[in-house]
């Protein structure tokens, strides 16, 4: 009786292990770009990244601004600093929910906007230039990307505070034939 | 002539011994390490099917052998090593899954995990190309080449 139960013990130990470890797999969030070209040629490309890899892997690139998984903000002749770029930031997460750049031109239409916890880009095309974007980037996942030194962008720390959101969009466009969609999940092959 | 049998007796036995222990180091490092394939299959006639598995152990004794000078790197070179390396590392211990799929009409080329492998399979109107390197391997020979 008492080796079954030792048995029985040693069973649900062990079942328990594999559901937490089935739990950790599950809950281990994916990076999926998905290209979609619907035209003559057809293109389809899908990409899947956990960001757990895309995170540990980020500080080892090192490719013309970009380090140690910060890119350096270089204005050019400019006279806007990356200075001033962090000082629009801070006056923006400071202001209350409105649009804050609107552009109206003969092809687009660009809308800047807070909303809530997330900054949001919409372009919209004309009847000639079907073109349509929406990106919706957390304010923290911003905050982040500023968080570096003056004149760097901190894109792992963005990156890590985009895996802790959990599932969403990030990014979709719609440019005639092509479908653009940037999105985190749980799951391996994108849903 | 009694002791000539036993010579070559204990001789035969060791001969028995060292072949089968070769063998079952082999056989371990065979299945440990896994087998590198490529597969190329034309798809008209006349074309050359060309398919090779080579024990990924074999590589991995052949980079062993590679004078270290030979592998002198760059800073450039190196770093890319050292992300691809990391990258390999953290895709073993990922579940199978594609992570690179591009499809058009005519062509498509897949880039995926499988059974602890890196599977790259493209399929162009000429042929189909598929190429299977174990993770381990892989991860082995990049810190080789690195260091």
């Amino acid at each position: 009786m008492k080796r079954w139960m030792i048995l029985a013990g040693m069973g649900m130990a062990l079942a328990a292990g594999a559901a937490a470890t089935v739990r950790a797999a599950e809950a281990q969030p994916w990076l999926h770009v998905y290209v979609t070209e619907s035209g003559e040629r057809g293109e389809t490309v899908r990409v899947n990244v956990p960001i757990e890899l895309v995170e540990k892997v980020l500080p080892l690139v090192r490719h013309e601004r970009f380090r140690e998984g910060k890119v350096r903000i270089e204005m050019g002749d400019s006279d806007f600093s990356a200075a001033d770029l962090r000082a629009v930031w801070q006056a923006v997460r400071a202001s209350r929910d409105a649009e804050y750049v609107t552009v109206e031109g003969p092809d687009e239409k660009v809308r800047v906007a807070k909303r809530g916890d997330e900054i949001l880009v919409l372009v919209d095309g004309s009847a000639e230039k079907a073109e349509k974007v929406e990106a919706r980037i957390p304010l923290d996942v911003l905050d982040a990307l500023f968080s570096g030194s003056e004149e760097e962008l901190d894109v792992q720390a963005a990156l890590q505070v985009l895996a802790r959101k959990g599932s969403g969009d990030i990014v979709t466009v719609q440019d005639g034939d092509t479908r653009v969609r940037v999105w985190i999940d749980s799951s391996e092959e994108g849903r | 002539m009694r002791l000539f049998s036993r010579i070559l007796a204990i001789v035969g036995a060791l001969v028995l011994v060292t072949a089968v222990s070769l063998a079952a180091v082999v056989s371990y490092y065979w299945i440990h390490d896994g087998t590198i394939e490529v597969r190329v299959r034309p798809k008209q006639a006349g074309g050359d099917d060309v398919s090779i598995r080579c024990p990924a152990f074999l590589a991995r004794a052949g980079l062993a052998l590679v004078p270290a000078s030979r592998l002198r790197l760059g800073e450039e070179a190196r770093s890319a090593l050292s992300a691809a390396g990391e990258m390999v590392s953290q895709l073993r211990r990922c579940p199978d899954a594609t992570f690179v799929e591009v499809l058009s009409r005519e062509e498509s080329v897949r880039v995926s995990k499988r059974d602890g492998r890196l599977v790259i399979e493209a399929d162009t109107p000429g042929e189909t190309v598929s190429l299977a390197v174990p993770l381990a391997t892989a991860e082995v020979a990049l810190r080789a080449i690195r260091d």
